[in-house]
């Protein structure tokens, strides 16, 4: 039995050994492809990762830059506050671009050298002098000069490939001391290791274990970097892995000096909102308000403290950290030679120096910018916006956009605080434009400007309400009838084909007979408006409102002439500049110029204007839009009676307040809700309007200059007789037919029927 | 460039040149028919150490540069400088011909027959600038065909006034 259980014994050995060995090596085999996989899977990943965000080079967008001029509105100490958010500094003595001092009657400014759309400007003195609160002159080099800009703020950046916003900086546009001491304080073998240190980490854990705190990290500068590519801060085993053979690969393929750029272009660097702050490039605006190259070594070393902790080392909220890091990273600067004795010693005793700029590019203006990206979309191939260095050119100017954003954020507040509203339930979007050229100034997109959500001002479709009686009027003054003819304001009941009738009531619910056009727009009344788009037939209104808007409307049914046609702000805006641009089809635009890398123009968007409207009909219309504001729902406004041209709108039970208005020089749209559509309890005039009147308190108006004071006649508000101003409240308008008119007696106008004076 | 004094006189002359033509027209506020006319610009070389007695306006220093770029073809140039002088001045029926004849040269016809209409709707007070305006459109007329209506307007507006 043992002879034969022997051989059976040993076979079954073997057997079990050829099995294991059969499995192992499968196994292994199966391990080992597996782990190629998954490497060239890493490769790829790494690889392609890297090359996209290398490559992509991101358009930088710009605001409109201030143009000096004489004559121009401006104080000196509105130039300073300027100056400083385009991060220049105030000195003693002109230290080189992006410094100014004050002088006797002004300011010398060392301007930075830009590249504009038209030329490219050196750094150049400039000397400009003030007289109250005007500029007076501007000189350089002792001769006068008519006229100068200031570079454009950068307000942002579009990466093409991956939507984030950054400054990207190439290898030659990195600062020594910056490049030098990221080695110097986060990876010292940075230009000897393949990826990982073991040195590294073991001088880490030393000076850790010395100091009693995590002052270094093991960490190689390639670590860091594919883990803000990739990976979450959790530590765990897999993901180191991942992080070594990841950084392995990067090493293996490409340059150090690329790696290090990258590095510099992709670290997390703070969060602002909702924005993320990534790169030295757009962290020297968000803390220092000025470009890298003018950052000094206390601010370089501030920047780098940073990197460990960019909420522990935050310098706003925790300057005793950061400058005690700082002081720390200095010291090191010193040690490896970096910076001398002396340059250690200024940059100990200097304060940290961030500066919480609410512009240039720390600033933010998501709405403005989701309208750029829009017009880039339409306008640009993918190929275009992919190539490297695209400037974009906008017609953004800050100082609106600021004025606008805060007077939208307070007015809300203090009407729910006045009216009892919750807090915060009010929304808001309002947009500032040029009326001659269409130009976008300034686009709030909701009362928060920090959050760059929902852009109520692009994307909000709310009910426009009385805003549109406007077209009805035009209609009607193009068919042959004038602001002083007379129209019912009686109940009406329409009864369509299908569905249900339709009885409109007025704001009051009252009805108030005979009465002419003009007070008919002015009182914004329902009833009469309706009787109107009646007599002139909605199918001829509506191919008129989609003359001026360039597309059809989307309600077919009557409640079209009150309004109940969604529209988004700006598309508001592009109905009303028809008016305010005198007859002008003028759609918004928010970029003026793209610009390559060679500063070459590759698209230049015209002003797309396009005449839609006869001078004497709009010549009516604005008019009465003067006298919505002097008699009608405008005229609680404080400014109404300045020169301006403007609607108020209510839609249905108080959900949307809108004011659209216009002056000589500027179009507004502004818009009131809540977010889920509810009632808010606000007229257009007590809620937009209201935002208009904080606006202009602090912008002032261009009063309405008239394009032509011929065929006016004056004629009473109310029943649209002609009369005096003395003896009635009285409105002017041009009644551009030949045409009598019914006079107001008592006023000492001889003729029983009024013939207006105008004669071919 | 090299030689500022030559610079100035050359810009004067131009100056002088563009605006010779409507200097008998009324002066209106932002109105480059304001401008320095002829007479004056020998005065300003003279003294061209000292301050210019009327110095040029920053809307006229645009369409100076405006005019290098049109002489040398670069019209996309041109209109770049005139749109930032719109920018200034936006109801100035003046810049609008302008942006008309720079575009009216690249031979976009159609922004260029709107950009003359928006000139004569913004020159309606003034009647001199408003036949400038016409003029330019019967150019454009011209240009694109339509040479009876060309006619017509030519017909009408250019010995009307002035």
């Amino acid at each position: 039995m043992k002879r034969k259980t022997k051989p059976q014994k040993s076979t079954f050995k073997a057997l079990a050994l050829r099995l294991t060995f059969k499995v192992v090596g499968w196994l292994s085999l199966f391990i080992f492809l597996l782990a190629s996989g998954y490497a060239i899977f890493l490769d790829r990943t790494i690889t392609s990762t890297f090359e996209g965000r290398k490559w992509s080079v991101p358009a930088q967008i710009y605001a409109q830059p201030l143009e000096l001029h004489p004559d121009l509105n401006l104080s000196e100490s509105d130039l300073m506050t300027i100056l400083k958010r385009l991060g220049y500094r105030p000195v003693d003595l002109l230290q080189g671009p992006g410094t100014f001092r004050s002088i006797d009657l002004g300011l010398e400014i060392h301007l930075r050298a830009f590249n504009f759309i038209d030329e490219a400007r050196n750094s150049n003195k400039i000397r400009v002098s003030f007289s109250g609160d005007q500029l007076q002159s501007i000189s350089s080099e002792g001769r006068s000069i008519p006229l100068i800009r200031l570079e454009p703020a950068t307000i942002g950046s579009f990466f093409p490939s991956h939507g984030e916003d950054r400054i990207i900086l190439s290898p030659e546009q990195v600062p020594k001391l910056l490049s030098e001491g990221l080695k110097s304080i986060e990876d010292k073998e940075f230009d000897m290791h393949q990826g990982v240190s073991l040195r590294g980490i073991f001088r880490a854990f030393l000076v850790n274990l010395q100091s009693g705190e995590v002052r270094q990290g093991g960490s190689t500068l390639t670590q860091q970097l594919v883990k803000s590519y990739y990976l979450t801060n959790r530590q765990t085993i897999e993901r180191k892995l991942k992080e070594v053979a990841m950084a392995l690969i990067l090493e293996a393929r490409f340059s150090k000096t690329d790696l290090l750029t990258a590095y510099i272009n992709e670290i997390f660097l703070g969060q602002n909102g909702s924005r993320a702050i990534h790169g030295f490039g757009l962290g020297s605006y968000y803390y220092f308000n000025k470009p890298i190259v003018e950052l000094n070594p206390s601010e370089i070393a501030t920047l780098i403290s940073i990197i460990r902790g960019p909420s522990y080392y935050n310098p706003f909220r925790h300057p005793e950290r950061a400058l005690k890091r700082r002081d720390f990273i200095l010291e090191r600067f010193h040690e490896d030679g970096l910076i001398t004795k002396q340059q250690l010693d200024s940059s100990l005793n200097r304060n940290l120096g961030v500066s919480r700029s609410s512009s240039g590019i720390a600033s933010y203006y998501p709405a403005f910018l989701d309208q750029v990206r829009q017009e880039l979309a339409s306008d640009y191939g993918p190929k275009d916006l992919n190539s490297i260095g695209l400037r974009i050119f906008t017609t953004l100017k800050t100082r609106s956009q600021e004025t606008l954003q805060e007077t939208v954020s307070r007015t809300l507040n203090d009407i729910e605080k006045q009216r009892g509203i919750p807090q915060g339930s009010l929304e808001s979007a309002a947009i500032i434009a040029d009326s001659q050229t269409g130009e976008i100034l300034a686009m709030v997109g909701g009362r928060d400007a920090k959050v760059d959500g929902f852009n109520r001002a692009i994307n909000a479709f709310r009910p426009i309400g009385s805003l549109i009686k406007p077209v009805i009027f035009l209609s009607a003054i193009e068919s042959g009838m004038h602001l002083a003819s007379v129209i019912e304001d009686s109940p009406i009941t329409i009864t369509p084909k299908f569905g249900e009738p339709w009885s409109p009531k007025n704001f009051d619910g009252e009805h108030r007979g005979e009465l002419p056009l003009v007070r008919a727009l002015g009182q914004s009344l329902n009833l009469a408006t309706v009787r109107l788009g009646e007599e002139i037939g909605l199918v001829k209104i509506q191919q008129r409102y989609a003359e001026l808007m360039n597309k059809p409307a989307k309600n077919k049914y009557h409640s079209f002439l009150l309004g109940a046609e969604a529209l988004a702000p700006i598309e508001v805006l592009e109905l009303y500049n028809n008016f305010a641009s005198g007859g002008f089809q003028t759609p918004p635009k928010a970029v003026i110029a793209a610009v390559d890398s060679s500063n070459q123009l590759i698209d230049q968007r015209p002003f797309n204007i396009k005449n839609s409207i006869e001078f004497d009909a709009v010549n009516a219309i604005n008019r009465g839009l003067e006298v919505v504001m002097t008699h009608g729902t405008g005229r609680n406004s404080p400014y109404s009676k300045l020169g301006i041209a403007g609607k108020t709108g209510t839609s249905n039970d108080n959900r949307d307040s809108w004011f659209a208005g216009f002056d000589n020089a500027h179009s507004w749209i502004i818009w009131v809700g809540r977010d889920d559509n509810q009632t808010t309890g606000l007229t257009g005039s007590s809620g937009a309007l209201r935002i208009w009147n904080n606006l202009i308190s602090r912008q002032g108006i261009e009063p309405l200059q008239h394009l032509s004071d011929e065929h006016l006649v004056e004629i009473e508000f109310l029943t649209g007789l002609v009369a005096r101003p003395s003896c009635a409240n009285t409105v002017s308008i041009p009644i551009a037919k030949k045409t009598t008119l019914p006079v107001k007696a008592g006023c000492g106008i001889k003729q029983r029927r009024y013939r207006t004076r105008y004669r071919e | 460039m090299k030689n500022p004094v030559l610079r100035k006189a050359l810009y004067l002359v131009l100056l002088s040149l563009i605006w010779a033509g409507c200097a008998s027209s009324p002066p209106r506020q932002n109105d480059p028919d304001e401008l320095p006319t002829a007479s004056q610009a020998p005065e300003q070389t003279d003294s061209s150490s000292t301050e210019p007695k009327e110095p040029i306006t920053a809307e006229s220093s645009l369409l100076l540069n405006a005019d290098d770029s049109t002489k040398l073809e670069d019209y996309s140039k041109a209109i770049v400088l005139l749109e930032r002088a719109i920018r200034l001045s936006p109801r100035d029926p003046n810049l609008w011909i302008r942006l008309s004849e720079s575009y009216l040269k690249k031979e976009e016809f159609e922004l260029a027959e709107q950009y003359a209409r928006k000139a004569i709707v913004l020159s309606r007070q003034n009647k001199e600038t408003q036949r400038r305006a016409w003029l330019q459109l019967a150019n454009v007329f011209e240009k694109t065909g339509n040479t009876k209506e060309a006619e017509q307007l030519r017909k009408t507006y250019r010995y009307r006034t002035s």
